[in-house]
């Protein structure tokens, strides 16, 4: 195992996409089946069992549900043992270990003794660890590619070293297969390094910082199953070389991203923006689905129509990058499907205008809104758009698309966080502005730099977002930073951790964000300068294309970048001023007097009690909450604080990778990131004068915004810069009226065709229904009458004529001999009268 | 309240209980008796019966291969109910736990035999597929077609030698020359790689015959030919499990009901004899004898034991689809007329019809027979605007029933589709598809928008059925190998999904007898269990990837996509303008669900419920085994695909081939 570590992690790369769901899986069955049993007797009656017949009895009492999860169990073994029969290369070691894990976690989530209790407590456990075992093989592919210099995937296919990744055959419709496997190509092993480095961190912090909240400690279990879920999604995305799996991975994420900003089930708030999210970026999805038909169409027309499609990524690019839609008067095609996945990838990552959700998502968890709304989540639009790069090339007009998609986004989302009071929602904007950063770099044609920014992003925003995690902590969930402030003193290893992050994202040298932002920048501007071509094959068959030629207007999404770089640079200084420095105001707001005018602050260190290294224990301070006396700040326990450090290292650290200061494009992430894609520029003069002057207008932010928050002379100005726009501040602080508009002019239509719909269905077509019944029923009654009345009356009618006139005649039969005899007698009369009158 | 506490209630605070008198003594008696005798019938003729089965599957006459009269199967499948009823008549109508426990088992028992119809054994075949049999010795033999055997090398590669006398293998054994007896030890089980009918059963029903005037002769001629023809494939036998464990969970889903138990146990056993006997009937009126079966029983189960407005509803449901089954009837007299064959068997008129009416002069014909069929089965299935019975009949039917209606009897309709409609009128059916594919999104977005503004949870899950069986329906109208797999696909998964959350819904009225969704709110907390399951189903049910509704749904939106044969223009077709349109059902669908959930789950406690529980025992073993399937279809559906693949190919090859379109590709 170690050695296949050590020296073929690409074996194992499966394992960090499975150990999360499994984990997934193992909490979540052991919490639905387990019951709640309480360790200790309640009365007396129940001490006379002897242990082991309690142990007896409680294995029955939970046992009801076995026999249907072990059939369910054994059946789902027997299939995975058949399939993988069939499964190609490399699946033999998994062959054996499969049959283990489904025993061992079967045995363990039956275990009859372990109750819900025991799963409450070892939950962090088992998904942090799961976490940490994916990033230690992450790390270790990591490694191999970097010492053997390789360039996996498709840049050069006769490389043998990845052929041991997991790939098998899924299911298939006819002759139509669908294979699946694990894609190791540059992106995804930077990605899946990031994601299980930054979920890892994540994990550890949310023992702390859910276990704190009476609610969360209740749901410990139910939060980390999860998250664990969730990173098994985002793994499966950055890990998937085929759209299905993306596609699914894709959604699990959306499911999870609505479970987890509702982890507050009670919260009306809260239940709110789940839906929101939910829908917001399932429009998106719509689009990716409708992008990923077309890429089909697309199939149909540049391949021979009976080859069979494949969503395989590889295959894809290979079949459709060749063929020339222009010269075919194609040329939509490739624009609509790349427009269409790109609508997927908007309303992940949070880009104009289906930005909406993200800020609302704020409503869940602070360590979700870290996981899920900044480091991992959000990204895998722009991985979206990374992983389709090569067709958006191909259209000039999907391309511009982005760039300014990207770049209204940045700046839109820039001046918003400006004017917010609520700690995580300053941070929301700016990952929204962040993203258009991204989007920004792929649309002017270096995935690169895009790629590169959404690495650094993640590590340094997952650090801020915990970090405003551990303030709240401290601040015993205040999150307005008009309530804070002075922190810097009592929380100083938060202090020191969030300063990182925060000069990493405001682009300060030489922290992380630096050399990534300023890499876009430099995309754009030698966009703007040369416009964007095309590499059409490698080596030395390489010819370059002209997509784009050169235009003055993409100067604007340059001026866009770099005002929005100072916004960052103001804002998040503005936010350190607020909440770190100057003086604690929480005491102002409650009408006391704040302890930092008189005597030193006295940080006392509540968590002293606590078990340092894992769950710090016991609900808040209450009593001192409910006496109405403001608690001090406290900083946070060691299992909090050590997640902040190892982020902030990386925060600090990890743009070095990708400086162009080491030349040639010999860094690591122009040589693993940038195969196959063109443009990466050189340190020359250029790039020096313009990696300066952002510089200098990050400082220019980061002194504005000290000086107009943190000084009282700043403070005047402020207010009477508010006062003369108010207009203006007024749409901003109320983020431009967009979710106003929707509400307006989206949703509330659609609620109003629904009722139309209802009305429609209830009054005219059931009604048509109705009445057809109502008709057939008066036609019977007139039938009925015509039957009744004219039919039998006509018989009737018949009869009583007859009867009539038998009435009529009936006195003649009377049946008296005297009548008979007087008739006899009168004819007899009339015969002889007729006999004497002739 | 603890034991202890119970037993120092005072006696005279208790319940006054009535002294029991003479009379009512000897009612108790009367039913003891009763009970006796009939649970002691009961029990001797069950283990007859499932010995028998054992017996005739060991000596292979339950399943015999090849042989249409001797497989008895599918009678079994289709009649077991019967004996279920039969035990319920005879039972004392208060001997409830007797009741319930036959009616379960005459649902489980053709549950059983389905699974091992699926499950089986399988016989050994060589790499030709040819069946592998042993002789006497326990040589191997592969079993050609013709009778003839290939002996094949045993482990250490030796093969048998066989003497041939007169065309007779002869084996060598004790000394003496025996012809060889080779035995085919295991038994068939479904087989996937099968395109045609399995488990098939041929038995003269009713010959009509008569005497030639003009002959001489004394032999007489057949005017109409109807047979007792049973059999399924892949288009029915997914619908044949699916209805099976339906009903068993829909049986353990209804032994909460009280009033007139024995009643509704034994019209609830002989509607699952009409839906078991449509799906394998292969005889038009056979066919239409159980298809007309299956209303009565629904028309009283709704009639008597739904809500309150259980008579109407009832009445529109029997009506409407009545309405919609005399123009099958005509359909099927018209369809014997026209080709001329003196038979009515399914299959046969598959093949005969689409020639006899395949000429130019004849096309009306197809065109107006396809009416006809389409007719009958859009009411069933429901299509727009055919659909209005059903919201009225599933909220007012008791929970089973709802489960049986939208799990079971919706399928009948697609399931006509499929069966009749598409392939003995392929080219009506290939003129037709674009408005079917229009009907269909309107079904989807429609059903979406309607099922949207309901207050009436019920209603709400009513109303998506609708809207998911409109991707059944652009499935089949896309005419390609995504699009029936998806149909078939969609069919399947809706069963399950629907299924489960008619029997969620049914949960939560028993206990609160109210389904407005704004009189809830916030029960997660307390109904744990039931809010996972729920928000699983719901899941399910908006397309989530990894579940099972999204398969039906994404292969349909494919197949549509692809399908380019109308009006094409450019890269645009018509069915690539109605796909975009059916995803905007999608998020509708997604908006309603979610909606949904917060209304009932989400959100401070509605503290007029703070009493209610989670599901009890009986609850969970009816619907876990759904949530299970919803799960591992979602996550791995070859297993299923696979089930009826084979047939929905070969069922899109023969539609285009007969409607003289090329196959294509993706």
């Amino acid at each position: 195992m170690l050695e296949a570590l050590l020296k073929y992690p690409e074996t194992l790369a499966h394992w960090i996409v499975a150990l999360p769901f499994l984990s997934f899986v193992f909490i979540t069955l052991k919490l639905t089946i387990n019951k709640n049993v309480d360790p200790k007797p309640k009365d007396e009656s129940e001490k006379e069992l002897s242990p082991d017949l309690k142990k007896l009895q409680t294995s029955v009492m939970q046992g009801y549900m076995w026999p249907i999860i072990a059939l369910v169990g054994l059946l789902g073994f027997l299939f995975l043992k058949s399939r993988l029969g069939e499964a190609a290369g490399g699946i033999s070691i998994n062959s054996v270990i499969m049959p283990v894990i489904w025993i061992v976690l079967l045995v363990a989530i039956f275990w009859p003794t372990n109750s819900r209790h025991w799963i409450q407590k070892y939950a962090p456990y088992i998904s942090v660890g799961a976490m940490a075992i994916g990033a230690i093989i992450a790390t270790s592919l990591w490694i191999k590619t970097v010492q053997e210099g390789l360039y996996p995937g498709h840049a050069t296919p006769d490389t043998e070293i990845w052929k041991e990744a997991w790939k098998i055959n899924w299911y298939g419709i006819g002759d139509f297969t669908l294979p699946i496997g694990i894609k190791l190509d540059g992106f995804a092993i930077f990605g899946v390094w990031m994601v299980t480095v930054v979920a890892m961190c994540i994990q550890w912090f949310s023992i702390g910082y859910i276990w704190d909240d009476d609610y969360g400690r209740k749901h410990f279990g139910r939060y980390f199953a999860k998250h664990s879920l969730f990173a098994t999604g985002m793994l499966m995305v950055v890990l998937s070389d085929n759209i299905l799996t993306f596609l699914i991975g894709w959604e699990v994420m959306g499911l999870c991203s609505y479970l987890l900003i509702g982890f507050f089930t009670y919260k009306p708030s809260a239940n709110a923006a789940q839906i929101k999210a939910f829908i917001t970026t399932r429009i998106g999805d719509v689009g990716f689905m409708l992008g990923i038909f077309m890429l089909g169409l697309m199939f149909t027309y540049a391949n021979d129509p009976t080859l069979p499609f494949s969503f395989d990524f590889e295959h894809i690019k290979e079949v459709l990058y060749k063929y020339d839609w222009a010269k075919a008067n194609l040329g939509w095609l490739p624009t609509a499907a790349a427009l269409l996945i790109f609508m997927g990838a908007v309303g992940k990552s949070a880009q104009f205008p289906l930005h909406v959700w993200l800020p609302d998502a704020m409503e869940g968890p602070t360590p979700v809104s870290a996981l899920i709304h900044a480091a991992t989540m959000v990204a895998a639009g722009v991985f979206l758009v990374v992983r389709f790069f090569w067709l958006f090339e191909m259209s000039p007009t999907a391309m511009l698309t982005v760039a300014w998609i990207g770049a209204i986004t940045a700046f839109g989302a820039a001046t918003i966080g400006v004017v917010q009071y609520d700690i995580k929602r300053i941070l929301a904007y700016s990952t929204i502005s962040q993203l258009g950063y991204m989007m920004i770099g792929l649309g002017v044609g270096s995935a690169t730099a895009g790629m590169f920014h959404l690495l650094t992003h993640a590590y340094f925003k997952a650090l801020l977002f915990l970090g405003s995690g551990a303030v709240i902590y401290g601040c015993r969930h205040i999150q307005d930073i008009r309530y804070m402030g002075g922190l810097s003193k009592r929380m100083p290893i938060t202090y020191w951790t969030f300063l990182a992050g925060t000069l990493a994202l405001a682009g300060i040298f030489p922290f992380a964000g630096f050399w990534s932002k300023d890499e876009i920048l430099a995309s754009v501007f030698h966009m703007a300068q040369h416009g964007y071509s095309r590499i059409v094959g490698h080596g030395e068959h390489a010819e370059s294309i002209l997509m784009i030629p050169a235009h003055w207007s993409f100067y604007i999404i340059f001026i866009l970048g770099i005002a929005g770089a100072f916004l960052t640079a103001f804002y998040m200084f503005r936010l350190i001023a607020y909440t770190f420095l100057g003086r604690h105001k929480n005491y102002e707001y409650r009408g006391e007097q704040s302890p930092d005018y008189g005597h030193h602050a006295h940080g006392e260190d509540n968590t002293e009690a606590y078990d340092k290294w894992t769950v710090p224990p016991g609900p808040l301070e209450k009593e001192e909450h409910d006496l109405g006396h403001p608690v001090e700040p406290r900083e946070v326990p060691p299992s909090m604080w050590i997640p902040l450090v190892i982020l902030a290292i990386f925060a600090t650290v990890y743009g070095f990778m990708g400086t162009p200061l080491f030349g040639e494009g010999g860094n690591l992430i122009a040589k693993f990131l940038n195969h196959g894609y063109p443009h990466y520029p050189e340190l020359d003069w250029l790039t020096a004068g313009l990696m300066g002057s952002s510089l200098l207008i990050a400082l220019l932010g980061v002194h504005f915004g000290l000086k107009i928050n943190n000084t009282e002379a700043g403070a005047v100005w402020k207010d009477n810069l508010k006062a003369k726009y108010a207009g203006l501040y007024r749409a901003v602080y109320n983020k431009y009226f967009v979710d106003e508009f929707y509400e307006e002019y989206i949703i509330q239509p659609v609620f109003f065709v629904a009722q139309m719909a209802r009305a429609f269905d209830t009054y005219i077509v059931d009604g048509i229904v109705n009445a057809a019944g109502w008709l057939t029923y008066m036609i019977a009654k007139l039938h009925g009458w015509w039957d009744n009345v004219v039919i039998d009356g006509f018989v009737n009618g018949l009869a009583w004529i007859v009867g009539f006139f038998s009435d009529l005649t009936k006195p003649i039969q009377s049946g008296y001999v005297q009548n008979y005899m007087m008739v006899i007698i009168i004819f007899v009369l009339f015969y002889l009268l007729s006999l004497f009158i002739r | 309240m603890s034991e202890h506490e119970k037993r120092q209630v005072p006696a005279d605070e208790g319940v006054y209980e009535m002294p029991r008198t003479a009379e009512d003594m000897k009612k108790e008696l009367a039913q003891g008796t009763v009970t006796m005798v009939s649970g002691l019938i009961w029990t001797i003729v069950t283990i007859a019966i499932v010995g028998g089965i054992i017996k005739s599957f060991f000596d292979g006459t339950l399943i015999a291969p090849g042989s249409t009269e001797k497989s008895h199967i599918l009678t079994l499948v289709i009649f077991l109910p019967v004996v279920g009823i039969f035990f319920n008549m005879i039972a004392h109508g208060e001997s409830k736990f007797f009741i319930r426990l036959n009616s379960l088992v005459y649902t489980i028992l053709p549950f059983f035999l389905c699974l091992v119809m699926l499950f089986g054994f399988s016989i050994d075949r060589t790499s030709e597929g040819l069946p592998v049999a042993t002789d006497q010795l326990g040589n191997e033999l592969a079993i050609r077609s013709d009778g003839t055997f290939n002996p094949l090398p045993n482990e250490t590669g030796v093969v048998a030698t066989y003497e041939i006398h007169d065309g007779v293998y002869m084996i060598e054994v004790d000394g003496e020359l025996q012809p060889v007896e080779s035995t085919i030890t295991k038994n068939y089980f479904y087989d996937r790689s099968v395109v045609g009918m399995q488990f098939e059963e041929l038995r003269k029903w009713i010959d009509v015959t008569d005497k030639p005037s003009t002959e001489v002769g004394e032999s007489e001629y057949t005017i109409a030919k109807f047979q007792y023809h049973l059999g399924v494939d892949g288009i029915s036998f997914p619908l044949l499990l699916l209805t099976t464990l339906l009903s068993t969970l829909a049986m353990i889903g209804s032994f909460n009901i009280k009033m007139r138990l024995k009643e509704y146990m034994c019209w609830f056993l002989l509607l699952e004899v009409g839906m078991l006997g449509t799906f394998t009937a292969l005889d038009y009126l056979l066919f239409y004898v159980f298809w007309e079966l299956v209303l009565v029983p629904m028309y009283f189960l709704i009639g008597i034991w739904g809500g309150p407005r259980k008579e109407y509803a009832a009445l529109k449901f029997f009506l409407y689809t009545l309405f919609g089954s005399v123009f099958l009837l005509v359909g099927i007299i018209s369809l014997y007329f026209l080709t001329g064959q003196q038979t009515f068997d399914i299959i046969k008129l598959q093949e005969i019809a689409p020639i006899q009416l395949g000429s130019a002069t004849m096309f009306k014909w197809q065109l107006i027979l396809f009416g006809a069929f389409f007719l009958s089965f859009a009411i069933k299935v429901p299509i727009f605007p055919f659909h209005t019975w059903l919201p009225d009949a599933h909220v007012e039917a008791p929970t089973a029933v709802s489960v049986i209606l939208a799990g079971v009897l919706l399928k009948m309709g697609t399931y006509g589709l499929l069966r009749m409609s598409i392939p003995t009128f392929p080219e009506a059916a290939y003129v037709l598809a674009p408005a079917l594919g229009v009907l269909a999104v309107i079904n989807i977005v429609y059903g979406a928008l309607v099922a949207m503004a309901q207050t009436d949870l019920k209603k709400l899950v009513a109303y998506s059925s609708i809207s998911h069986m409109g991707f059944a329906l652009l499935g089949m109208a896309a005419m390609n190998k995504w699009g029936f797999t998806a149909a078939q696909l969609q069919i399947i998964n809706h069963g399950i999904i629907s299924g489960s959350l008619f029997l969620l819904v049914g949960v939560l009225y028993d206990r609160a007898h109210t389904r407005e969704l704004d009189a809830f709110g916030g029960l997660l907390p307390q109904m744990r269990m039931y809010g996972i399951v729920m928000i699983i189903a719901s899941m399910a049910n908006l397309g989530l990837p990894g579940l099972a509704g999204f398969w039906g749904e994404w292969w349909s939106l494919l197949g549509a996509v692809q399908n380019t044969e109308f009006y094409t223009t450019g890269g645009l077709s018509f069915f690539r303008i109605l796909a975009p349109i059916a995803l905007i059902g999608i998020i509708i669908t997604a908006a309603y669900m979610l909606l949904m959930i917060r209304k009932i789950f989400m959100g401070p406690l509605n503290e007029r419920w703070n009493w209610l529980t989670d599901m009890d025992a009986r609850e969970k073993w009816a619907i876990l085994p759904l949530v299970f399937l919803m799960v591992f279809i979602g996550i791995y559906p070859g297993p299923l695909i696979s089930l009826f693949e084979a047939s929905t190919l070969n069922l899109v090859h023969m539609v285009r081939f007969m409607a003289g379109i090329p196959p294509v590709g993706f």
